[in-house]
């Protein structure tokens, strides 16, 4: 089976809807989490959001409150799809160490 | 208050986005756009950023309405729309305006622009040989050859304008 390799901009989506988020939401974990270095601009994560929530990763969650903004959680699926990137990366991140060493941190 | 009357081809739009953040840093907000008129307003030099986008979210209109109310909440206003084309603008934070943060986005978005332009040149081209042909047989009317030149007006234009997006997109 073909390995899924997720984009920076939906491992932070998949992981910042750990808890129920709106849209300026998202953006704003997604700042908190990778020290400002990974943006999501309102256009790209419209995108990302209507793609993965065809796919099954995240759910949109009806409207509360009266109020209109509408937020998304993530599901069962992408849980595990975030599992298994993190297993992937683990993988990469203890091969990176082992043969350029701690050097290779700065 | 005033307003303007411009014209800017689909493939200048950013040229278009730097007149109206020109305009802006100048003390002019655009507060309203109609079709080729940009009504401005006098205020505080660089309060707001502008950014276009030729849309195509998906779902139809409800997708659409989806997609801007999407941007509303993000703090993001819609001043203006022609077809499938919006006009946007946010409070200045400081940092660049853009719609789109990653190549995929971004790519996806010419893309949109330049199957339209393939889809005029293709009608274009079409009509453009078939009255060629019939101008074969029955002899070119000054219609037939105004319409023609017309015709390989917008082609040089539109591929001119089709080139220069998918050099962006590289």
């Amino acid at each position: 089976m073909e390995p899924i390799v997720l984009t920076e901009a939906v491992f932070y989506i998949l992981l910042a809807l750990d808890s129920p988020l709106h849209g300026y939401g998202i953006m704003q974990r997604t700042q908190e989490l990778s020290g400002g270095r990974v943006r999501l601009a309102a256009g790209t994560l419209y995108g990302a959001l209507t793609s993965l929530a065809q796919k099954g990763w995240i759910e949109e969650l009806p409207a509360q409150r009266g109020s209109r903004r509408k937020e998304y959680r993530i599901t069962g699926q992408g849980g595990r799809v975030l599992r298994e990137e993190l297993i992937r990366l683990e993988e990469l991140v203890r091969n990176g160490r082992s043969i350029i060493g701690k050097e290779g941190q700065e | 208050m005033k307003r303007v009357f411009k014209i800017f081809w689909m493939w200048d739009y950013e040229k278009e986005e730097k007149w109206l953040n020109d305009m802006s840093h100048q003390g002019w907000q655009l507060q309203r756009y109609t079709p080729f008129v940009y009504h401005f307003i006098q205020g505080e030099p660089d309060a707001y950023q502008y950014c276009l986008e030729f849309m195509a979210p998906q779902g139809g209109s409800k997708g659409m309405e989806d997609y801007l109310q999407f941007l509303a909440e993000s703090g993001i206003a819609c001043v203006g729309r022609y077809f499938s084309w919006g006009y946007f603008r946010r409070e200045n934070d400081g940092t660049p305006f853009e719609l789109f943060s990653d190549n995929a986005s971004r790519v996806a978005h010419l893309d949109r622009m330049l199957t339209l332009i393939a889809v005029i040149l293709f009608l274009l081209g079409y009509s453009g040989i078939s009255f060629f042909l019939r101008g074969l047989k029955e002899g070119f009317s000054p219609l037939t050859i105004a319409v023609l030149t017309f015709y390989a007006v917008v082609v040089v234009y539109a591929g001119g304008g089709a080139l220069g997006l998918l050099r962006k997109r590289k």
